[in-house]
């Protein structure tokens, strides 16, 4: 088990979920779809019901995840969910349940609410992204590195020398650590435990992008596009594929670090395989003078007249080299950001267009202007941008992190008027992360970022929604169909 | 007993005293390491390198300039620092190159980096100076303090990056093993030294000598600012390696004197871009490997690119692709000559090898054309804006430089620069067209509400009550660095003064650069001081003499000036730098230019705030989860050096 993260020690004050009628006052009585998001803090939850003739609606659930969380909290939202899909008691049942990629923030529900999904919920089709598939030799191999990144920089941050100078790079791993303090157990768990259930249910899919619509059982007029996670490095076989990685900016390899500059950090920080050490040393052992060296006396007055010159202090370089392990958290967060499964929801008649993109990242983004889909009914392929320029609803990537939504070929094709964007964040657990200032007070992750929300706020002016409890949707939000209890944000698509 | 001769003698007899040497030499990689294991340049991968003699050079090496540290943080523990002055290395022309001796090493950085500021020191004319060190004091104002000499951590980190770091006065180099991938030719796993590339120590170096000179080049108020900082320092690197004549003789020969095909002296970084993984060198100016088709392609001018090309790199990589493109125009005009000499006439060289001879009077003519070139490329600092530089205007700055001092332009040096710069979409704003006139900067001109002659008679009074030739005069003479320092604030203090003091001039200053100079006249955007004056810096004062090609001295004084302003747009506020470059010319005491950015430029502070808030979307992750980094030039080397 790994020890007590202080992560344990920001979890949220022992509030319960708070309670909320299942349908929120003001719904429309007839609509098409209504997308609920949870404001359960910073983390992604969303339910879609889409109506059905003569049937139960379809009820879809996009992520069930949180930072900072406990399990009594997260099983009460579960348990909300389970009264709004199933009003009468008994089992509820998801027609769908998508994951959209491996961090805790996304997917933590399923192991702290594990008991009631269990017991109380019928699984109708599991949707992964086809990053998710173990039995592909890449995806292991991308899921090992991964891993690796995450024991060295877990190593690292519990080297007592160490790890307090790694500053904010412990909130960091907070994404993808296994951590035990919040019952969210592993993160892998979850995706396993997703996985189980789909091959239960018979219907387990891992998507990629440019993939023929789906349909969703029943609902009419509905077609379901997967834009990302992008496929292309992986499309290619043997060496070309470092090839053509290493050209197009390596998008699922871990940053420039690699495996052995990983190990030779390790090594560094005292935490390395055993023995491994010494083939990292830039030089043979006699050369090394440290510290105790006898020898060090020799060059006291060199040192003297500079490194230990207290008046230049500020020129010492203890702790520059540690910077490589915030790049390696960097790297560790972005690719898997960029692994998000991508969705986007067309109404076939009216051409409206739902978008839920994970936390994709601007590989993923960018990937977007190759994919095409052969559209039944449709002589030329449809290209993914023209999904973007007719979103009418936009779930906001990455809780409103600046390089989550890409501005050119993003969001400037999205031009139908009334936009509305969504930002699941809780302002108050990003604030408590981050670097240190120089009082101690953490400054905050930059979420929403300010330029981002700026241009976001052009786009959809007052239907600009965040999760936060704190936050009331504006009258112009309310025109197009948003709702709003202490639970959840609503948004209707009459 | 008779008397012991005294020990110390009394007096130095000196006819028999040997004359101080004027270079030391010291013995490194040309390029770095990866050379020295090929058949085809193993020849030439060690070279000598002449660095200048400074006469209390201490175990370090600790110099004027320079002070190389050698601690090594991750594998906690020095490196005894290597004497130079030792009889044996002496003896030997310094240690001999070797990856697996870290007094090489130290031997290494301080030949590159002494070789650099030497270049930059005999373009400009006069001393380099590194970037001031800010000491705050709590509940004081901050102080500027004067940096001797930059120090140099040869293996501060593991990690493929070398950076310069403002905040340490220091550059910084990483090593790491190399990429396991076979294909890239390098030993898999085997430990790359960043501090052993000719490349990337010219590179760090020029960082920090332009952030010594330019100190505001590290804001980025445009797409080109970062990229142009980024682009300097290649070109610096790369033009120093024709002052290699045994490379540049063999790569010569080589190339059959067309170094428009692949060669090493057009790329950066060899070694270093192998071991991260890419196929080639990090940086090529000419070409680049193109691994669909499997092979070395050249690059062709896009007048395009600059219009979507956003990443700081990739922006500076036209910019150096320009200048080198000028280099090799200049190049070829210099050598046609010779082959036609060579082919009897008809300068279409016969097949087979090129005979010695011709090989030397090439190379000879590269590197004139190279020295000049890269002379042209620092001078034009003087002549440029000091914030908010661009491309464009880089290049009238290089224009009007070389204008001043060479009137003649007999080798089509400027056109060939024009030609290149038009090639790759880099034009100025507001110029009417690109011919050397247009591209010179504009003189100073009258206001039509002013009598005739009024301003250039004030300029010229302002020039002689300043007293600026007496006081540059006893620049001149001004041993150390530190005097140099001590007295230029001391100038820039009277300046001030005197900028202030003088309302009539001021107001005329106003006119010309744009700023707000004079009392109760500042926009309310502008802080003003108690008394009604406006706040703003005299930020540098620097003199220049040069020799032009007609034997005439050009006597300069540049003198910049800056302010700072408070914008509100869109409910956001913005502080916007303004500033002036005005260059002086002592013998005429005429203000010859004023190369400004000023307040007044409304459409320019639209563009800095248009660009800042789009640069938002185009930061690094850091940014978002660790508020950005204040180490500018560690993220933007990590991603691609």
């Amino acid at each position: 088990m790994p020890p007590a993260t202080k992560t344990a020690a920001k979890k949220m004050a022992g509030t319960g979920f708070p309670a909320a009628p299942v349908v929120a006052p003001g719904s429309p009585a007839k609509y098409r779809v209504r997308v609920r998001m949870y404001r359960h803090g910073l983390g992604d939850c969303f339910l879609l019901t889409f109506p059905r003739e003569g049937k139960e609606p379809l009820q879809m659930l996009i992520d069930c995840g949180v930072l900072g969380r406990d399990k009594s909290f997260m099983t009460g939202m579960v348990e909300h969910i389970h009264k709004t899909v199933a009003p009468k008691g008994g089992k509820a049942r998801l027609d769908v349940v998508a994951a959209t990629h491996e961090h805790k923030d996304h997917l933590s529900g399923f192991n702290q609410a594990r008991a009631l999904f269990n017991s109380k919920f019928d699984f109708g089709a599991v949707w992964l992204g086809w990053t998710e598939n173990l039995t592909k030799q890449e995806v292991q191999k991308i899921k090992e590195a991964r891993k690796k990144a995450v024991a060295t920089l877990r190593a690292v941050l519990d080297m007592p020398a160490i790890g307090p100078a790694l500053d904010g790079v412990e909130d960091l791993l907070g994404f993808s650590e296994d951590d035990d303090t919040t019952g969210s157990g592993t993160v892998a768990e979850a995706l396993e435990y997703l996985k189980m259930r789909g091959k239960e249910a018979g219907d387990l899919q891992y998507l990629e992008p440019g993939q023929g619509p789906l349909e969703l059982d029943g609902v009419e007029g509905v077609r379901v596009y997967v834009l990302g996670p992008p496929l292309d490095p992986i499309l290619l076989k043997g060496s070309e594929v470092t090839e053509k990685m290493k050209r197009d900016g390596v998008i699922y390899h871990l940053g420039a670090t690699g495996d052995a500059g990983m190990d030779g950090l390790a090594a560094a920080a005292g935490c390395g395989v055993a023995g491994d050490g010494e083939r990292f040393f830039p030089f043979s052992p006699e050369h090394r003078i440290s510290r105790q060296s006898p020898y060090l006396a020799n060059m006291a007055a060199f040192l003297g007249a500079t490194y230990d010159d207290p008046a230049q202090g500020w020129r010492q370089i203890e702790n520059d080299w540690l910077k490589a392990f915030g790049q390696l958290a960097l790297d560790l967060d972005s690719d898997t950001n960029n692994t998000s499964l991508v969705l986007a929801f067309e109404f076939v008649k009216t051409g409206e267009v739902l978008l839920f993109v994970g936390d994709a990242q601007v590989g993923n983004w960018r990937s977007w202007a190759d994919v095409k889909f052969d559209v039944p009914g449709r002589a030329q392929p449809l290209p993914a941008h023209d999904l973007l320029n007719r979103t009418v609803f936009y779930k906001v990537g990455h809780h409103g992190s600046h390089n989550a939504t890409l501005k050119a070929g993003g969001l400037e094709l999205m031009n139908r008027p009334g936009l509305v964007a969504f930002i699941p964040l809780d302002r108050a657990t990003a604030k408590a992360q981050g670097k240190k200032d120089a009082n101690g007070v953490q400054k905050g992750w930059d979420m929403p970022a300010e330029a981002l929300y700026h241009a976001l706020v052009e786009k959809a002016g007052e239907r600009v929604v965040l999760s936060d409890v704190g936050e009331t949707p504006g009258a112009k939000a309310q025109a197009v169909g948003v709702r709003a209890t202490a639970a959840y944000v609503d948004y209707f698509l009459v | 007993m008779p008397a012991k001769p005294a020990l110390e003698p009394k007096h130095q007899h000196l006819a028999s005293q040997p004359q101080s040497p004027v270079r030391r030499l010291l013995r490194g990689f040309a390029f770095d390491p990866s050379l020295a294991t090929k058949l085809e340049t193993a020849l030439v991968s060690e070279i000598t390198y002449k660095v200048s003699w400074e006469p209390g050079l201490q175990p370090g090496p600790v110099g004027e300039y320079v002070e190389v540290v050698d601690y090594d943080p991750p594998s906690q523990c020095f490196y005894a620092p290597v004497n130079l002055n030792d009889a044996h290395v002496l003896a030997q022309n310094g240690l001999q190159p070797s990856e697996g001796n870290p007094q090489f090493h130290q031997q290494m950085t301080y030949a590159v980096a002494m070789t650099t500021i030497d270049r930059f020191e005999r373009a400009l004319g006069r001393k380099a100076f590194w970037a001031d060190r800010l000491e705050i004091a709590p509940g004081e104002r901050a102080e500027s303090r004067f940096i001797s000499r930059l120090r140099i951590y040869p293996h501060a980190m593991r990690m493929p990056n070398a950076y310069y770091s403002r905040n340490k006065g220091a550059l910084l180099f990483g090593y790491f093993p190399a990429t396991d991938d076979r294909s890239s030719g390098q030993f898999p796993g085997g430990m790359v030294f960043t501090c052993l590339s000719h490349d990337v120590i010219a590179h760090e170096t020029t960082h920090a000598l332009l952030d010594g000179f330019h100190e505001h080049f590290m804001e980025a108020t445009n797409p080109d600012v970062l990229a142009f900082h980024e682009a300097f320092a290649d070109i610096v690197a790369l033009f120093q390696h024709f002052t290699f004549p045994e490379v540049l003789k063999h790569q010569i020969a080589r190339t059959r004197g067309d170094l428009r095909s692949e060669n090493l002296l057009a790329q950066l970084a060899a070694q270093v871009g192998l071991a991260r993984g890419t196929h080639g060198a990090l940086r090529d100016a000419i070409g680049r490997f193109d691994s669909e088709k499997g092979k070395w392609v050249r690059h062709t001018p896009d007048a395009t690119a600059l219009d979507h090309l956003t990443q700081v790199h990739a922006r500076g990589a036209i910019l150096v692709a320009a200048v080198f493109d000028a280099f090799l125009s200049i190049y070829q005009d210099r050598s046609r000559d010779l082959l036609r000499l060579a082919s009897g006439g008809t300068g279409v060289l016969a097949q087979g090898e090129l005979h010695p001879d011709l090989v030397n009077r090439l190379a000879q003519e590269a590197a004139k054309a190279a020295g000049h070139v890269l002379n042209m490329c620092i001078r034009a600092l003087d002549y440029c804006p000091p914030v908010d530089l661009t491309f464009g205007e880089y290049l009238r700055a290089l224009v009007t430089a070389d204008m001043d001092l060479m009137q003649e332009d007999e080798h089509h040096y400027r056109v060939a620069f024009i030609e290149a710069f038009r090639r790759r979409g880099i034009y100025p704003r507001d110029v009417r067209t690109l011919s050397e006139d247009s591209l010179r900067w504009a003189r100073p001109g009258e206001a039509p509400e002013e009598a005739p002659g009024e301003s250039v008679r004030m300029l010229a009074h302002f020039i002689k009550s300043i007293g600026l030739r007496e006081q540059v005069d006893r620049l001149r003479y001004l041993s150390t660095r530190e005097q140099i320092w001590q007295e230029t604030r001391l100038i820039r203090a009277k300046l001030h003064q005197a900028i202030q003091g003088q309302v009539a001039k001021a107001e005329l200053l106003q006119r010309l650069t744009g700023l707000a100079l004079a009392e109760f006249q500042a926009p309310p955007n502008v802080s003003v001081r108690r008394d009604g004056q406006p706040v703003f810096t005299v930020q540098a004062l620097r003199e220049a003499r040069r020799l032009g090609a007609d034997g005439r001295i050009l006597n300069q004084v540049f003198i910049t000036l800056l302010q700072k302003e408070r914008v509100v747009h869109d409910g956001n506020e913005y502080v916007i730098r303004s500033g002036s470059t005005i260059v002086l010319d002592l013998e005429t005491q005429k203000v010859s230019y004023v190369i400004g950015k000023g307040l007044n430029d409304q459409k320019r502070i639209l563009r800095t705030i248009a660009f800042r808030e789009g640069a938002e979307s185009d930061r690094s992750l850091a940014a978002t989860y660790f508020e950005g980094t204040n180490e500018p030039f560690a993220a933007l080397h990590n991603s691609g050096a």
